[in-house]
């Protein structure tokens, strides 16, 4: 067997990436097999890995779910886009998107050149360019968090007012069942001459 | 379509169909006579051989092997089989096993799903099945049969016990088991019968798709529904065995070392990289900027992730190294690449151990008393489905749809402006 090139292991994993979907919106509950599950029902699973996460927020919780075929991928996507496909839960559903390259954690090198690189005396000229860049990194770090934790109370709203909205209709099927049990119904039914069979 | 189908089932009637050599005359029932081969439709099918069937339920066609082949008192052509599983058949038993994308596994034991008896025009096809056993009583298949092979297997799914094994019973739905390994080899007679059945193979597939519509209407064999029957009977109880089969198969090797780390005060934080860095990539930088050897993890990216900062955990050998590499990193300016600038810190991990307890907003659950007034919440929270529109699941859904959708656009207009004030500051750097 001959060993396959550098060029080949990278086609290999570019086809690999097209053939993987990258779901988000998904509660820890969800485990691997959960998962494969899940998808087995559109295509044929051959790998799921969960993204780790060491700085996001716990809540954010993604996979990489890699199929048989990019055809099969492309097309669970969509479906997946057109509809609302809810694992672990309810109401809440998951989010598919093209995985990326950069999703992956085993990503071969694209080339064998060095990346090069050199330190910059602070002596340099535009070196107060420098520290504007390094500042601004940190600034924009803390915008993303601080978008982070919007999102998170707006989910936190709509949850709740989502758990208000259930808890009201089960009101109503409770009120249902009741009239129907202790013969409220009946009674109506014959005061203005109806069948109830139907029902 | 409706058309069609009558002419197919005239065509029926003209299939070719004769015995081939009888076997046994039954034991119990003398008036039922047992043969060992059979043409159909120009093909020579004899005991033991593995076939397609037709199945209208399944889009794929199950396969089986032929174990018995018989003409009822009422001229009824039967046949009994024994069932192969596709990985997919028996998927909720595989789970984190390794399998093979052409292996099927052998029905074993007792009940249902080891066998069916099937009216011979069930068959569809010819299915050439190796078997990579390494029992001492399989004979062993050459590179070549197993490259013209559909299939393999070398493992036995019991029905009775929902168990993989790689050890082979003395037999098989009362057969001895060496039937169902690879045939002996026989010389040129083999080959010749082999050769003279694909010829009428080929003369005949212009009836092929006519036979599929022909006999489907026999919709004869019932292993679908029965196997069904019993994976209701089994899913519970394997279903927790596996899960706890999958957890001890996880290890976490990177979590557990940069967790160290970051107890010691050796991990650093490298911020700024470029996305399409590899780990591997990075201990390179590391080396060259420090003369340093590390290992390095770039940060996978996830759907919320800048675009521009990527992100690397960098575990120093000793918290010594890794202050040294703060403090050059702040002092001096590492740049890569001719254009990114690193930065380098102290990471805050978010903690990973409490994941389920924490919470996760979108997921109601209703006590069980309740529940059973909705039915479309019905056996919902641990299943995957898609939400049917007449549902106050899908309405829900739709709002957090919508609030995905509006959130994506949040973030992309973020990282957007990010990008402008990035090329703004960077071209002050460059301009000379």
């Amino acid at each position: 067997m001959e060993e396959p090139s550098a060029d080949e292991i990278y086609a290999a994993f570019e086809e690999k990436v097209k053939r993987t979907i990258y779901i988000d919106n998904l509660s820890h509950q969800v485990t691997e097999t959960v998962l494969k599950n899940a998808l087995n029902q559109f295509g044929n699973v051959t790998k799921v890995q969960f993204i780790p996460t060491f700085f996001t927020p716990c809540n954010v919780y993604a996979a990489l779910v890699e199929m048989e075929s990019v055809k099969q991928a492309e097309e669970i996507i969509q479906d997946m886009g057109d509809s609302t496909l809810m694992i672990s839960g309810m109401p809440r559903p998951v989010r598919a998107q093209k995985a990326k390259m950069e999703m992956f954690d085993d990503r071969p090198k694209k080339h064998h050149k060095k990346i090069a690189c050199y330190w910059m005396d602070p002596s340099h000229q535009n070196f107060d360019a420098v520290n504007k860049i390094k500042n601004l990194t940190k600034k924009h770090a803390a915008e993303v968090a601080y978008l982070m934790e919007l999102q998170l109370a707006e989910e936190e709203m709509l949850h709740n007012q989502q758990s208000e909205t259930l808890k009201a209709n089960f009101k109503k099927y409770e009120l249902i069942d009741g009239v129907q049990t202790d013969g409220t119904l009946k009674h109506l039914a014959a005061r203005y001459g109806t069948q109830l069979d139907d029902y | 379509m409706s058309m069609l189908e009558e002419e197919n089932e005239n065509v029926s009637g003209d299939l070719e169909f004769r015995w081939g050599c009888k076997g046994r005359t039954g034991a119990k029932n003398p008036d039922i006579k047992y043969y060992e081969s059979f043409t159909y439709n120009g093909v020579d099918y004899f005991l033991y051989d593995a076939v397609y069937l037709l199945s209208e339920h399944q889009l794929e066609p199950p396969i089986a092997k032929i174990i018995k082949i018989y003409e009822t008192p009422h001229r009824k052509k039967m046949m009994k089989v024994v069932w192969y599983f596709r990985p997919r058949e028996i998927q909720n038993w595989l789970r984190g096993v390794h399998h093979l994308n052409n292996e099927l596994f052998l029905a074993s034991g007792e009940g249902n799903g080891l066998s069916n008896f099937n009216p011979l025009e069930t068959i569809y096809g010819k299915c050439n099945v190796a078997c990579t056993s390494k029992d001492w009583r399989n004979p062993k298949v050459s590179m070549e049969e197993l490259k013209m092979s559909d299939y393999v297997f070398y493992r036995t799914f019991d029905v009775e016990t929902c168990k993989l094994s790689e050890n082979f019973p003395e037999n098989i739905a009362g057969v001895e088991v060496r039937h169902f390994f690879n045939r002996k080899p026989k010389g040129p007679g083999v080959a010749t019968k082999a050769n003279s059945s694909s010829k009428c193979e080929a003369n005949n597939t212009s009836n092929m798709d006519l036979r599929f519509h022909a006999s489907s209407n026999y919709s004869c064999h019932s292993k679908k529904r029965k196997l069904q029957d019993f994976e209701v009977d089994k899913k519970k109880s394997i279903e927790v065995e596996s899960q706890s089969i999958m957890l001890m198969k996880r290890p976490k090797p990177w979590e557990d070392r940069i967790q160290k780390a970051n107890e010691t005060g050796s991990l650093v934080l490298l911020e700024n990289l470029y996305h399409s860095l590899t780990s591997s990539e990075v201990e390179g930088i590391v080396l060259d900027a420090f003369s340093i050897k590390v290992s390095a993890k770039m940060i996978q990216w996830n759907a919320f992730s800048s675009p521009h900062n990527g992100k690397a955990l960098v575990i120093f050998k000793s918290k010594d190294e890794a202050d040294f590499a703060i403090s050059e990193l702040k002092n001096k300016c590492l740049i890569i690449k001719g254009v990114r600038l690193v930065v380098g810190s102290r990471p805050s991990l978010k903690e990973c151990g409490n994941h389920h307890s924490s919470k996760y907003f979108g997921h109601i659950t209703i006590d069980a008393a309740k529940r059973k007034h909705l039915m479309d919440m019905k056996n919902a929270i641990s299943t995957s489905h898609y939400a049917q529109p007449n549902t106050i699941a899908f309405d829900m859904a739709m709002e957090w749809r919508t609030r995905q959708k509006r959130w994506e656009l949040c973030w992309e207009e973020l990282y957007k402006k990010q990008a402008e004030e990035i090329d703004n500051l960077e071209a002050c750097l460059f301009s000379d």
